[in-house]
């Protein structure tokens, strides 16, 4: 067990290696996307600012609130973007050029391989400006935010990452059928915008279908209720409960569509 | 004409050959804006931007078919694609047919089942919603609206396709890509209408292209503009469409100096 975890970790590094060297190659394209990026964010908190210019609250969520949301969604962005989309968008291609065969022949989970090859850095500078916006929102809440509550933060993001990519490959893992489905990128950008709104805007069936079928009450709208105190192990909890069935769930799913697969020209 | 139609025939069969993309494309571009929607629906009667909630909500839910059809108009990547691997020489350059129409034939197909899939899905969404799209259709603001998306969708294509042009220079166009999509959503009215900005910024991106793409139609179709704003819109539209063709014929003929065709 810990020799495998080792093993994983070696590869992982070597890859995270690997994948900087080649960013960072081309250094004109990396230093536009990291100007693309800052002004993405840029966008989200100005959008937000228009949005509360005219109204007051949204399903009792208050401008300050709002902006502590988009924070956290921001912050939980970089981290998907950084470690997660970047293998999930391009995951149709080893299905389509037949070259999952690969993945499979080699002494090493194939899951793995097709979830940790890739890793982009030009969204990593965007942490400046969403750390001093975090700090401001911060300070202008009228509470102190105890450390135990900024270590269930930091949990409960890193379960809304697991939760969000659990989520992301079983979509991904549909191309075992479809087999090419390029626009996977614009449909999982979509489903992570849902939760820089606050939850509570959906009722009924859409709330089931929005906030927990595509998880995104999960992905900012828990670790930012952390800080704004309102709630700590009942969201913790129920971030573990979400990482336990989504794991499950896309575990199965995989195997399920492994048993589907039918190389194709290799 | 009879090999553009034959480049749009093939872009048919590609479409339907690849359904599942067609599927999660629709999906994506109805999951978009369902927030939006809900976040005006969770609010009640109320009214902003000069725009009340009911009209808000028609705003987003024709918008969404405004946007099936930019984002099938966008055809940069496989610009990028054809110019980075060097197969736009086979394609393209040693063929006797013009770049500008041959792409445009090509995308027309995936363009016209999502604007059948489109006006579906939209019609559906509207039903599912429940909430009475407000829209005071006579034939004539049919035709403006119809004809305002038509340039609009022109329009896209055409600096889309300026944009895949770079690539002649510089395969690495997807951060500009980001940034054209990121003006797309802000400056074209997607995200929020053009009058949630501050008067004096809103006067100046009146004339931004980006307004004519989404803004633009829907502002005839929900009565927002005055008939001299209808008519200054057109003008402006067909400058901006004029000027990117321009820009297109520069780039294009520059582009094709510099290039060296890899692996040809």
């Amino acid at each position: 067990m810990v020799n495998s975890l080792l093993k994983y970790t070696r590869i992982t590094w070597i890859l995270i290696r690997n994948c900087f060297s080649k960013e960072t190659a081309y250094r004109a394209p990396f230093f536009f996307w990291v100007i693309a990026n800052l002004l993405w964010l840029w966008f989200a908190f100005y959008s937000i600012d228009l949005l509360f210019n005219q109204v007051e609250v949204i399903a009792g969520w208050n401008a300050l609130d709002a902006k502590m949301l988009v924070t956290v969604y921001s912050l939980f962005l970089t981290l998907v973007w950084v470690f997660i989309m970047p293998n999930l968008i391009v995951f149709w291609r080893l299905i389509n050029a037949g070259t999952m065969d690969f993945h499979l022949l080699k002494p090493i989970s194939a899951r793995f391989l097709s979830s940790a090859t890739y890793f982009e850095f030009d969204m990593i500078p965007r942490l400046i400006p969403i750390v001093l916006v975090m700090g401001t929102v911060i300070s202008s809440l009228s509470r102190v935010i105890s450390w135990d509550e900024w270590v269930i933060f930091w949990l409960t993001m890193m379960l809304g990452v697991i939760i969000f990519y659990n989520f992301g490959f079983m979509i991904a893992t549909t191309c075992f059928w479809f087999t090419k489905i390029d626009s996977l990128e614009d449909f999982l950008n979509a489903t992570q915008a849902i939760s820089k709104y606050p939850p509570d805007i959906f009722k009924g069936i859409p709330r089931v279908v929005f906030v927990y079928l595509v998880p995104s009450i999960f992905l900012a709208a828990f670790p930012t209720m952390v800080l704004l105190g309102r709630g700590k192990f009942d969201i913790l909890t129920l971030s573990l409960l979400g990482v336990v069935v989504s794991t499950v769930a896309s575990q199965k799913f995989w195997h399920f569509a492994l048993r589907h697969y039918s190389s194709a020209s290799s | 004409m009879h090999k553009y139609w034959l480049y749009f025939r093939l872009s048919l069969i590609r479409t339907f050959t690849y359904r599942g993309q067609l599927l999660i494309f629709t999906l994506a571009t109805v999951v978009s804006v369902i927030p939006l929607i809900a976040v005006w629906l969770s609010l009640g009667n109320i009214s902003a931007g000069g725009y009340s909630q009911h009209e808000l909500i028609t705003y987003y839910i024709v918008g969404l078919f405004i946007q099936r059809i930019i984002y099938s108009s966008l055809i940069n990547y496989y610009v990028q694609e054809i110019v980075s691997d060097g197969s736009i020489v086979g394609l393209f350059l040693t063929k006797p047919v013009s770049f500008f129409w041959a792409t445009f034939g090509l995308q027309a197909g995936w363009l016209a089942v999502s604007l059948v899939l489109g006006a579906t899905v939209t019609t559906a969404f509207a039903l599912i919603i429940g909430t009475g799209i407000v829209v005071h259709l006579t034939l004539g603001t049919a035709l403006f609206f119809l004809s305002a998306v038509m340039l609009g969708m022109l329009l896209v294509f055409v600096t889309s396709l300026l944009l895949g042009l770079l690539s002649f220079w510089t395969v690495h166009i997807s951060s500009f890509v980001s940034l054209y999509w990121m003006a797309l959503f802000l400056f074209g009215g997607i995200t929020l209408p053009l009058t949630f900005f501050p008067d004096k910024i809103e006067k100046v991106l009146s004339f931004n292209p980006f307004r004519f793409v989404f803004s633009f139609p829907l502002e005839i179709l929900l009565g927002k503009i005055s008939s001299p704003e209808l008519l200054s819109g057109y003008i402006t539209t067909l400058v901006w469409i004029g000027l990117s063709v321009a820009g297109y014929k520069l780039i294009w003929r520059l582009g094709n100096k510099a290039y060296t065709g890899y692996g040809q």
